[in-house]
């Protein structure tokens, strides 16, 4: 049941029931989900890896809300990829992909009964002036409104970041 | 930078190895690196005190004021 957003699956067949009912037809209200329904299952199916960045970040994928940020750091890139993987694996969120090479990391949040979770892209790069910066962008996997829970996993995980910077 | 930390110091005069340091006071090794940049925003009195025991030092062999105000 934890797996299933409860809200989404009554809306969804409350709609479904009204539209046939209405029509008459049975195959009218299943192609009028089918695209946002196909779009959520490949979403979900493809969010684990690094590959699919760019599909998730695209500005023409309209159906997704997506907020960036920007933090800069005194500790060396490769130290900081560490420690950020270490941060988010002592927090709520999970680890789902790294990429040690180009220092891009890939956590998400867990699907729960209100949300189907976000995926969080985190890339790391050295600045000119020798400091680092954190790019954070928190993307939902289905919806054009996070209701903030984009906002909110940036700000948990900068909180997390810097408690464990006390060591 | 007004505390330095002299950790790699301690560290070479021990003759240990972070990853070995790591083992003893429970604390990871990307820390203990961050730590010996002086790059932690601050130390526990129990890290230090662990730190202390595994390497027989004092905190001040550790911790060292520089003023740096008037560079």
């Amino acid at each position: 049941m934890n797996k299933v957003p409860l809200l989404f699956t009554l809306i969804f067949l409350v709609l479904y029931r009204l539209i046939s009912h209405y029509t008459g037809k049975i195959w009218l209200p299943l192609l009028v989900f089918v695209i946002p329904v196909g779009l959520l299952i490949v979403n979900l199916m493809i969010r684990k890896s690094l590959r699919y960045k760019t599909w998730f970040l695209s500005s023409l994928n309209l159906l997704l809300e997506r907020k960036s940020y920007s933090t800069k750091s005194q500790i060396s890139a490769d130290l900081l990829f560490d420690k950020i993987i270490e941060v988010i694996q002592e927090s709520e969120f999970q680890l789902l992909d790294t990429d040690k090479d180009s220092l891009r990391i890939l956590c998400g949040t867990s699907t729960n009964f209100l949300t189907w979770g976000e995926n969080i892209y985190i890339q790391i790069e050295t600045n000119e002036d020798g400091t680092t910066s954190i790019q954070f962008v928190s993307t939902t996997l289905f919806g054009g409104s996070s209701w903030k829970r984009n906002q909110n996993n940036y700000e948990s995980f900068i909180a997390s970041f810097e408690d464990s910077l006390t060591i | 930078m007004a505390i330095v930390v002299n950790l790699d110091v301690m560290l070479a005069k021990r003759k240990m190895q972070v990853k070995e340091l790591s083992a003893i006071v429970d604390v990871s090794v990307v820390n203990l690196s961050i730590l010996k940049q002086s790059k932690a925003k601050a130390i526990r009195f129990s890290t230090l005190e662990a730190i202390c025991k595994a390497l027989d030092c004092q905190p001040g062999d550790i911790l060292e004021f520089v003023d740096d105000s008037n560079t």
